[in-house]
């Protein structure tokens, strides 16, 4: 009994431990820019072409989500936009990543513009600093400019309702005070 | 017949995906390129690295590497610091032995170290059962 008993309590464990790597989500790189000074966001708007550079958002929580024309997640999750934009004091700042401004301006045009800026980065070299990956990506930055959560994917409702508005709200606030 | 199976094997050699040239300056540049992109993960395919894959992403950061390399001059350690502040540990084939990762750098020693044991025993077992 003791001796049997020995090859079936590894398989258990072994077996646990694989069940538990199955729930994580390999996709999710954990983001090292957490905790961190947000990587400058300096380039232009896409709608004047005039510079645009992060600092006039100071003193404040702000949102950044990473999207693209061509990208089909960030057209999933672009109707939710309009939760976001109804909360008031909300600066949400779309980074343009590696698309054409035309095709990006149509876009915008088509399915709407939740954006206070876009800035375009053509080139994907802003994306490049925020360790952009997979698009559509979303950071919330706090008012001492520093990155607090990241999002890979496109945001579900649940996801803006019970992670990306609370967390905002609450960086409002401290920020306001 | 020899020189047919010979044949097979010079064409069968790995090949890469990757099609751009780049041109160093120099033979180091050009070493340190390849050691670069062959360590560093691309981060949206996983199971390759830079040079293995032709995502538009690992495209562009074999295009910053060699910037870095043949531009700015830079060493190893200043790209892997560059992209490991941007993607974090993740991007290394070969992570950093940190607290949160002596298991993954002990557990083979660990699993030796068990199976020494186990084997000890069983012999021991088994001899015991002869002498018996």
């Amino acid at each position: 009994m003791k001796r049997a008993s020995w090859p079936l309590i590894i398989f258990i464990m072994i077996s646990l431990l694989f069940a538990l790597g199955l729930m994580l989500n390999p996709r999710e790189v954990p983001s090292p820019l957490i905790g961190q000074q947000a990587p400058s966001l300096k380039g232009q708007k896409l709608d004047t072409s005039t510079p645009f550079h992060a600092e006039v958002l100071h003193h404040q929580a702000w949102l950044l989500n990473v999207w693209a024309s061509w990208c089909t997640g960030c057209l999933v999750e672009h109707p939710l936009f309009k939760q976001l934009t109804q909360q008031p004091g909300l600066v949400l700042v779309g980074l343009n990543y590696k698309d054409e401004a035309k095709a990006a301006q149509d876009w915008l045009n088509l399915h709407g513009n939740p954006y206070d800026y876009v800035i375009t980065d053509p080139q994907g070299r802003l994306g490049l600093d925020w360790g952009v990956y997979a698009v559509p990506e979303t950071f919330l930055i706090d008012a001492q400019g520093i990155v607090r959560r990241k999002w890979v994917g496109a945001l579900t409702q649940q996801q803006i309702e019970q992670e990306v508005i609370p967390a905002w709200q609450q960086l409002h606030i401290a920020g306001v005070k | 017949m020899r020189a047919l199976i010979l044949m097979f094997f010079l064409f069968s050699l790995p090949s890469h995906a990757v099609i751009e040239t780049y041109h160093f300056s120099n033979e180091q540049q050009r070493a340190l390129y390849d050691e670069l992109v062959r360590e560093l993960r691309c981060v949206v395919c996983q199971n390759q690295n830079l040079i293995d894959s032709n995502a538009p992403l690992a495209q562009d950061l074999r295009q910053q590497i060699y910037q870095m390399v043949q531009h700015e001059q830079a060493d190893k350690e200043t790209v892997i610091k560059f992209m490991t502040q941007r993607y974090g540990d993740f991007v290394l084939y070969k992570p950093p032995l940190q607290p949160n990762t002596v298991l993954l750098w002990f557990a083979p020693l660990l699993m030796l170290l068990l199976g020494v044991v186990m084997v000890v025993r069983f012999v021991r077992q088994t001899q015991k059962v002869s002498h018996d």
